[in-house]
């Protein structure tokens, strides 16, 4: 008989057979047991039958009960093909064996498991004499190293690096004992767990005096393309590199397309073999998957197509019939060559970080160490963790690389301080996600914190201090931990001070780490000490020039390390003076990086620079530096003096020192900041020193604004505090405007400022909404474009005469509500028409990519339309389409997408089903109306407010649409407090809490409403309301719309109409119309005529809020009072916003009544243009805009639906009833439509 | 500088619709999730771990909160998540009360701190 031979020669075996083809992993086991359908008894057999706890879905205990059936699916995996099985063990673990109660089965269980995977292949071998291999399964624990379990707790941790690595110990010692011939540890969800089972995996090697190849295997379960722990495939490959897997990738998921990608990053950067083995795609609603043999390999064929793989298989939900179809597959491609990748340092947080030559110096964040920062040392003895981690975020977001944790205080149990704030750093994706450098004078300290990372660290430092033996162990356990390591040039005789003694033990550490540890050289950074220089000590003098030529000469003679060093301990003596010792570490970096030195703990938020250094300083610190000049350090004392304290006294009178700089910077500041107190004295200032006016406009005010503009670009300042930028723009051009046309009569060239380009902006015709508008409008303004505002309601055709008239480069449109969008794609067309070719945007609330991809895009053929939903897309947009260069791919790639934008609707559209009109009658709402009284209202006819207190209205002000307003997104009053926002969000609400207290002053908002009660009942989808309780006479017909959609069952198909009793129940209906005033205008046209446009949109967005607070004030007195079905309700402001009440205020043209024209029955009913002087535009859109109107319905069960889109019957239905033109409906309805109307298709 | 991590500005309120014909309004700026019975469900026996973190709401959310960042997006200021089909919605409330479901990955600790459950319908 032949027999397989050992494990040991495993390695060579598959490593040639990997250079030959692809080869080919089995499919699931979980599939396979499923398929067994055991049960409870089943899964015991005879050995558990009494055990104390259900076993049922314990598959690993099969290994020991079911046996027979095990080997006879590794079996069939191996004759189907696969090369290589995996052993049933996936959870025989017993950290996941406690669940069961079998903790102490775990290492039975891998033994058998191996052995039975080891017979199948004998039993194969036997059969065909084809070689086939067994891999050991380590799957993923059900407990997590690097992340807490409860995010009430983050730091907390339910498991230990220690405790991972004895369970796995116990488990690879199983697989081995069984005649594994790999290890492969799977479905990694938690990098740092699988890094303390690599590290197991390497001491039993080291005990047995053999090793089996690693196989690694992540799991990539988030659409962001990350590990459930965060990593990014690359970091999580850095991770685990040292661990020289046999190969590396993934499995599980999403299924082969959506692992792709990430497998296609993987193959990229690792320099060993890819395998690949996804589920059958996604879970169906039975548990089972649905992808067939051939349409998985189809999939997976693109992997081999593309060279990405050089091992395939499957996971959840394959079968042996897969797998044949894989290695069939397989047979036909060949396998991925593996890449050379480029010697260099490759650490990673989440996400990854190499050091390439294009990265001259890494920034290793300096303030979280506790001998460096007097405040972080304070914060920890204190205990104040929020605060401390605070410091490691500013050192990210300040552009630290790396940030360097060290705990060494003699006052803190170091080791456990460590471990807790790393554990909870980890729960910090922005600042965990760089890698960090473990840093502590103590091993112990240094080897706790290893434990608790899953990135691929820095250790800082070890070295030969206390002997070569020492220095061997604590290299071979960082290397075993996955870790860099920074060596200070230190041995048994001491620090090393001179030149030749730092390039004499950094050799020799080098030798020994390369040639004893296998350290791989790019993995080693040296410090070779920075030590304090102009300490007045003759000996001292030397040290800058000591480093700095020993960094030459390392770099040069020991290949692929790097050198770093604490460049604070430079300035020692200068403690204090911090401009001094901020340019000292500046020529000195200067200096030291030219001679190679790439790798510094810095401040990373303080760094000067070299060239901005005042040249006097500067020079002498390079004096001192480079040790040329005998009384360097006497000089560099006597200058220090005159910057003594000069930070202190910066801070101090920090309010007003800019107004000391340059008149270009002072304009600069007070751009940026809004500042507008001193913005015509520094213009004139500017004025007077320029030779023209408009030299003062293209040079510093531009030159401001494009700071703006770049920090707002960055997300670094926020839409209130740009347009208040703007308004300092507009009031110092507005300083300079009588000075160029004084010039110009005098016949000068004049003064016209060029503008990067001319934008028109309008509301389009039958709309009054401008705020949005107006704020791109500034936003682009302050972006050197030139804008021509049209205001609201404007015609098309004076959108064009002007467009041309003017020359303008782009055209921008806006709209809020529905029926503005057809009117939008009107103006499309006419353009076509016209012969129009420039850019087209199209904005607004009810604006959408979809909308404009499908209805607007397709109208205008000679020019690109663009959907520019928010300002701070707008100046991207508007640059690239006006950008030679630029233009023509972004205008292909625009078309392009909306192409396919379109394309996806119409074919997501055919899916969606709707019922005919009848059927979703049928499915009508229903309630029990032979028990129910309706209420009747205190009184029936109109009643109207003249005015309204502001006071009261100002209590139910919502403000979260009001920071909405400014694009800013959260929640009022969370904004306030927001991280990001909180400072721009606090600015913007003090002003407008400074408006609002002005406008309740002096009155600014004159209010006023109408609301009406009816009597009134359903008929059909309709409510008629009655000229009196006699309901014989119809006063009006208020007609709704039904919801079409196809319903899950239960859920009905509402009309606004199911609301209102039928008739032979008495019900009624009410209606209102509020507003907040005509003034809105006018106090907003005096501000922008005083050049505040700010103050303008303020007002507007003020005006809006007191329009919905009115609104909602009124809702609720009709329902206490009014109406009065509710008197005791007793609902504080923000129930209101969350609609806590019984009964509802529908308004035509939102989503439960979409039709906009049904206004004008309400604006009859209740007279509202002459009592209240509010009128209706020809697009149903209400003047002035700061207006609410709608229906009130009072039924207990009454809620906020949308109808949705509507069917052709539907429409044609309510065009007989309306007595409305089918076209006309459509028109109004166009949004809302599931098909198609004749009219277009006939012009299209 | 930012990480698929980052938590919303503020933290989002999340309403759960158990009952049938209780959906609210769709307001402005309100996101819906709509969990259908069953689906992402496993067999018991089952081994597989990551299609088990998919099915889970707080994998939901977290995908919401990355698209909502997609540029061109509208803001999620709230969500409304329409479990009224599931034939029991407590595993879904449990996985929004803060602590009660243990925290499967990194992305659970941004879910908890982005978004809190509102209420209950």
């Amino acid at each position: 008989m032949k027999t397989l031979p050992p494990h040991s020669d495993a390695r060579a075996t598959l490593t040639a057979a990997a250079q030959e083809r692809i080869l080919v992993l089995d499919g699931a086991m979980g599939t396979m047991i499923q398929q067994l359908k055991l049960d409870e008894v089943g899964y015991r057999g005879e050995r558990f039958k009494d055990w104390h706890r259900d076993v049922r879905g314990n598959n690993d205990l099969l290994v020991l009960t079911r046996p027979d059936a095990i080997r006879d699916i590794h079996l069939q995996y191996f004759l189907a093909g696969a090369d290589i099985c995996e052993t049933n063990t996936f959870s025989a673990t017993s950290i996941v064996m406690a669940d069961y109660g079998m903790e102490a089965l775990a290492y039975e269980m891998n033994v058998a498991g191996a052995r039975l995977a080891r017979e199948a292949a004998q039993i194969a071998f036997e059969r065909d004499g084809k070689r086939r291999f067994v891999a050991g399964a380590l799957g993923p624990l059900n407990k997590t190293a690097s992340m807490s379990t409860d995010v009430n707790n983050p730091g907390h941790r339910n498991v230990t690096f220690d405790q991972i690595a004895e369970s796995y110990t116990e488990a690879i010692n199983g697989l081995i004992d069984g005649g594994a011939d790999t290890l492969l540890f799977e479905t990694i969800t938690d990098t740092l767990n699988t890094k303390a089972g690599i590290f197991a995996a390497q001491r039993i090697f080291e005990q047995r005096g053999f090793e089996l190849p690693i196989m690694i295997s992540g799991t990539i379960t988030d659409l962001s393309g990350r590990t459930l722990s965060g990593q990014t495939p690359s970091a999580f490959w850095y991770s685990v590199r040292h661990a020289s897997p046999f190969t590396i990738g993934l499995n599980c998921a999403l299924g082969a397309n959506a692992m792709r990608p990430h497998v296609a990053e993987l193959s990229d950067v690792a320099d060993t073999l890819i395998m690949a083995y996804p589920n059958a795609g996604l879970p169906n609603e039975f548990g089972g998957y649905d992808e067939s043999p051939e349409f998985m390999a189809r999939q997976i064929e693109t992997f081999a197509r593309e060279g990405l793989v050089n091992i395939v298989g499957g996971c959840c939900g394959t079968t042996p019939d897969h797998i044949r179809a894989f290695a069939e597959m397989a047979a036909r491609h060949k396998p991925r060559k593996i890449p050379t990748v480029p010697t260099q340092l490759r650490l990673s947080g989440l996400e990854p970080f190499t050091l390439t030559p294009e990265i001259p110096f890494v920034n290793v964040g300096e303030r979280t160490n506790v001998t460096g920062s007097a405040r972080f040392r304070k914060l920890i003895t204190a205990g104040d963790y929020p605060a401390a981690l605070e410091v490691a975020r500013d050192q990210v977001q300040n552009g630290a690389q790396v940030i360097d944790v060290n705990m060494d205080e003699g006052l803190i149990d170091s080791v456990k301080v460590m471990v807790e704030f790393l554990n909870l750093l980890a729960a910090e994706p922005d600042i965990a996600r760089v890698p960090l450098m473990i840093d502590s004078s103590k091993f112990e300290v240094i080897e706790a914190g290893l434990k608790c990372v899953q990135g691929k660290p820095l250790v800082n430092s070890i070295s030969m201090k206390e002997g070569v033996e020492k220095f061997l162990e604590t290299a071979r356990l960082v290397r075993a931990y996955g870790a860099a390591v920074v060596v200070m040039a230190f041995d048994e005789q001491g620090q090393a001070d001179t030149e030749a003694r730092k390039v004499e033990i950094c050799t020799r550490a080098y030798k020994l780490l390369t040639e004893e540890v296998g350290f791989p050289p790019e993995d080693i950074v040296f410090d070779p000490n920075i030590f304090a220089v102009a300490t007045g000590i003759e000996e001292h003098r030397n040290y800058g020039v000591d480093f700095i030529e020993a960094t030459r000469t390392i770099r040069k003679t020991l290949p692929h390390v790097h050198i770093s060093g604490g460049v604070s301990n430079l300035s020692f003596s200068f403690r204090g003076n911090e401009p001094v010792r901020e340019a000292m570490h500046a020529v000195f970096l200067y200096h030291a990086i030219q001679a190679g030195m790439d790798m510094g703990i810095v401040n990373a938020g303080q760094l000067a620079v070299y060239e901005s250094i005042e040249p006097t300083l500067r020079e002498t610190c390079e004096d001192v530096i480079l040790n040329r000049r005998e009384d360097a350090t006497e000089r560099l004392l006597e200058l220090a003096e005159r910057y003594k304290g000069g930070a202190a006294t910066e801070t101090k009178a920090k309010d007003l020192t800019w107004r000391t700089k340059p008149v270009a910077e002072r304009i600069s500041h007070a751009l940026v900041n809004g500042i507008t107190e001193f913005i015509d004295e520094d213009t004139e200032t500017a004025r007077l020193a320029a030779k023209r006016p408009l030299d003062v406009i293209e040079g510093p005010l531009m030159a401001g604004m494009s700071v703006v503009g770049d920090l707002f670009g960055s997300g670094k300042m926020f839409l209130p505090q740009v347009v208040k930028s703007a308004r300092v723009m507009k009031q110092a051009v507005a300083h300079l405007l009588p000075y160029m046309e004084e010039e110009k009569a005098a016949g000068g060239e004049g003064g016209e400022f060029r503008a990067a380009g001319k934008i028109l902006m309008a509301t389009v015709k039958g709309d009054v909404h401008d705020i949005g508008k107006n704020i791109v409008g500034v936003v682009l303004s302050c972006n050197n474009y030139e804008i021509i505002d049209l205001g609201v309601m404007v015609p098309t055709q004076k959108i064009l005469d002007t467009a041309r008239a003017e020359k303008v480069d782009v055209i921008g449109l806006s709209g809020l509500i529905t029926p503005s969008l057809d009117e939008m794609v009107h103006v499309a067309s006419e353009m076509e028409r016209e012969g129009f070719d420039i850019p087209l945007l199209i904005g607004g609330a009810t604006t959408s990519r979809v909308h404009t991809a499908v209805k607007i895009h397709p109208q205008y053929h000679s020019g690109p339309t663009v959907h520019v939903n928010d300002a701070s897309r707008a100046v991207g947009v508007v640059s690239a389409l006006l950008s030679k260069e630029q233009r023509p791919a972004y205008v292909a790639d625009i078309k392009a997408e909306y192409e396919k934008v379109a394309k996806r609707h119409a074919e997501a559209e055919l899916e969606k089903q709707r019922l005919p009109l009848a059927a979703a009658r049928e499915n009508s709402f229903k309630t029990d109306w032979a028990n129910y009284t309706p209420p009747r209202p205190s009184f029936l006819g109109t009643k109207v407010f003249e005015s309204y207190d502001l006071n009261e209205l100002a209590r139910y002000i919502d403000w979260t649409p009001f920071f909405q307003a400014w694009e800013m997104k959260g929640r009022y009053p969370a904004i306030l407090d927001s991280e990001e926002q909180g400072p721009a969000a606090r600015q913007l609400w003090d002003d407008a809490q400074a408006m609002l207290r002005e406008v309740l002053q002096k009155n600014w908002f004159r209010p006023k409403a109408v609301i009406g009660f009816w009597p009134a009942n359903t008929v059909g989808d309709d409510i008629r309301l009655f000229t009196d309780e006699a309901r014989n006479e119809e006063l009006a017909m208020l007609f709704t719309l039904r919801q079409q959609l196809s319903k899950q069952k239960e859920k009905p198909n509402l009309a606004l109409a199911d609301f209102v009793a039928p008739v032979g129940t008495p019900d009624y209906v009410g209606g209102f119309v509020v507003t907040a005033g005509l003034e809105e205008q006018l106090i907003a046209d005096r501000f922008e005529r005083k050049n505040d446009d700010y103050s303008a949109i303020v007002i507007k967005a003020l005006a809006d809020r007191f329009a919905e607070a009115f609104a909602e004030a009124m809702h609720e007195r009709v329902r206490k009072e009014f109406w009065g079905y509710a008197p005791d309700e007793n609902a504080s402001p923000d129930d209101l916003i969350q609609e806590k009440y019984r009964g509802i205020r529908p308004a035509p043209g939102y989503p439960a009544q979409p039709d906009h024209t049904e206004k004008t029955t309400l604006f009859r009913l209740l007279n509202a243009r002459q009592r209240i002087g509010v009128e209706l535009t020809e697009g149903y859109a209400m003047w002035p805009g700061s207006s609410v109107s709608g229906l009130y319905l009072s039924h207990p069960d009454a809620y906020y639906f949308g109808v949705a889109k509507v069917e052709r019957d539907q429409v044609e239905d309510y065009s007989r009833r309306k007595g409305m033109a089918v076209r006309e409906v459509e028109r109004w309805l166009g949004p809302i439509l599931n098909y198609t109307p004749v009219s277009e298709k006939a012009t299209s | 500088m930012s990480t698929p991590f980052d938590s919303a500005s503020s933290s989002i309120p999340v309403t759960v619709v158990t009952r049938t014909a209780a959906l609210p309004f769709a307001e402005p700026g309100a996101a819906r999730i709509h969990l259908e019975p069953a689906l992402h469900e496993h067999a018991p026996g089952s081994e597989c771990v990551a299609c088990a973190a998919r099915g889970d709401i707080r994998a939901l959310l977290f995908d919401l909160l990355q698209r909502s960042r997609e540029p061109g997006s509208n803001p999620v200021l709230s969500v409304v998540v329409d479990a009224s089909e599931l034939v029991d919605a407590k595993p879904v409330i449990d996985r929004l009360e803060k602590g009660v479901v243990p925290a499967f990955g990194l992305r659970d600790h941004t879910v908890a701190r982005s978004f809190h459950l509102s209420r209950v319908i």
